[in-house]
């Protein structure tokens, strides 16, 4: 096996922690935009913790 | 106001007749609220300084861990300049929401929505619309939620239309690094500071447009009467130290979490929009230099030189202008993005204050500070005024209908705030000019 030099290494775990965290923000606007088109059916009896939102 | 119970005058009373009094009451609520916001500068200074060196001590100690490279520069300029910029106001908030957990416990909060339910109703409010409001000062989402209990549709349309005004905790850090940096803290009659006071007044002015833009509504698209509200005011008690400590714990711990989730995240796409494509500088051009044109050149510099003609005319430059725009997502990440641009920007490893880098920033062309006490107070009443929070637009599209009728609410609310934003920092900026403030 070819030994990988310190620098590719470097941008693979950069490249995976920045798709890590692109993926993230797209999950919590997802959530997000998915809980505006619900209708207000329900009350606030969850909670109603903003931080969860983004 | 009715009183129940045994007749004659108890300390409660007594205390009442002076803090309900009809010129007296509102004067104290407000003087309170100075000492209050003052407070959030004097007693969280030092706590902030701490933090802040331990954030700094930790990111330098991960940086000379790590090889110099891509990785280094994001867990240093993305990661700890990023998040590092908006964790440092966690003693803020936690001064704030000790000092309103105090007044609550205290029983005088109630006081304090009997005084502004008189200024409520004088705008053709409900008087539940009080409770939206109030929660609006933490977050607009449970706010907004909370209009639930007004059962008139106008009124509660018209109470969710003005909430996202009320300045919401995710303001402050905005705030306190603009007044802590650009507002001189200067004693005014003996007990108050100019920091203080900036502070005050720009709740004041958010809760102040909230009740005008209020008016408006009801006399125009949402006509109706207004209804009184029935409330029992408490007996005055001492604060009960465990519940203080639960409320203070609970709006950390909020505060927290969505520095550690979100703005976290988003501090890392900052850091690769600031950080590629990698731009190749003239081997002659300084370290300094270097940097800046790599940033300049990068995805987010593209963008916010784009976007620098619209911003132009607050008095900002595209760092500004790109900083809010990010924070449509969430008003932090304002904080966030500048502190990631600084850290990107900045050709050594040591790790200036974002507070003593803006002081420093100049013009590349005129030599002039970009950052003056003018610009501060655009910015700031621009974040007073705009609504730059991804949650609060969808929970107004859920709680207005929902689906088509929901989006168009929401998206007029987020129209009329923009330009209501836009226009006040485009009048403080250009009046302010004009007196010759702009230095």
């Amino acid at each position: 096996m070819r030994a990988v030099d310190s620098g590719t290494l470097q941008t693979l775990i950069v490249a995976l922690i920045v798709t890590a965290a692109a993926l993230f923000v797209a999950a919590r606007w997802y959530r997000t935009l998915a809980s505006a088109k619900r209708k207000n059916d329900k009350g606030c009896a969850g909670g109603c913790d903003c931080s969860t939102d983004g | 106001m009715h009183r129940l119970g045994r007749s004659g005058a108890s300390l409660t009373d007594r205390i009442d007749s002076v803090v309900l009094h009809r010129v007296a009451g509102p004067l104290i609520f407000v003087v309170l609220m100075a000492l209050v916001f003052q407070s959030v500068f004097t007693w969280a200074e030092p706590l902030m300084t701490l933090v802040e060196e331990a954030i700094t001590g930790l990111a330098d100690t991960v940086g000379s861990l790590l090889p110099p490279g891509d990785l280094r520069s994001l867990v240093v300029d993305g990661v700890f300049a990023g998040v590092g910029s908006v964790l440092v106001f966690l003693p803020q908030i936690a001064i704030l929401f000790l000092f309103i957990g105090f007044l609550e416990d205290t029983g005088y909060m109630a006081r304090a929505a009997f005084i502004m339910d008189r200024f409520m109703r004088g705008v053709g409010l409900h008087g539940r619309s009080f409770i939206p409001m109030l929660s609006g000062y933490a977050c607009a989402v449970p706010g907004i939620m909370a209009a639930r209990t007004i059962e008139n549709p106008k009124d509660r349309l018209a109470t969710i239309m003005v909430v996202p005004l009320m300045s919401c905790s995710a303001r402050i850090p905005i705030y306190t690094l603009l007044i802590g940096t650009f507002i001189p803290p200067i004693a005014i009659a003996g007990i108050f500071n100019l920091q203080g006071l900036t502070l005050l007044v720009m709740y004041l002015l958010g809760t102040v447009t909230a009740l005008a833009v209020a008016a408006i509504f009801k006399t125009t698209l949402l006509r109706g009467p207004s209804r009184p509200m029935i409330m029992e005011l408490p007996p005055y008690r001492l604060p009960n130290l465990r519940s203080l400590a639960l409320s203070v714990s609970h709006r950390a711990g909020m505060f927290l979490r969505k520095a550690g989730t979100i703005i976290l995240a988003l501090s890392i796409l900052l850091w690769a929009l600031a950080s590629y494509p990698k731009h190749t500088p003239a081997s002659s051009v300084p370290a300094e230099i270097a940097q800046e044109e790599q940033l300049a050149n990068s995805f987010l510099g593209r963008a916010g030189q784009a976007i620098e003609p619209l911003v132009q005319p607050l008095g900002y430059d595209w760092k500004i202008g790109v900083s809010i725009l990010s924070s449509f997502a969430a008003r932090e990440v304002f904080v966030a993005t500048m502190g990631t641009i600084y850290g990107v920007g900045e050709a050594d490893e040591t790790s200036a204050t974002l507070q003593d880098q803006l002081r420093a920033e100049r013009n590349p062309e005129t030599g002039a500070p970009v950052y003056t006490p003018l610009v501060a107070v655009g910015l700031m009443v621009f974040y007073v005024y705009a609504m730059m929070c991804m949650s609060t637009n969808a929970i107004v599209v859920r709680e207005t209908g929902g689906g088509w009728r929901g989006a168009k609410w929401a998206g007029f609310q987020f129209a009329w705030m923009l330009a209501l934003a836009y226009g006040a920092a485009f009048l403080v900026y250009r009046v302010g000019l004009a007196l010759g403030l702009g230095v």
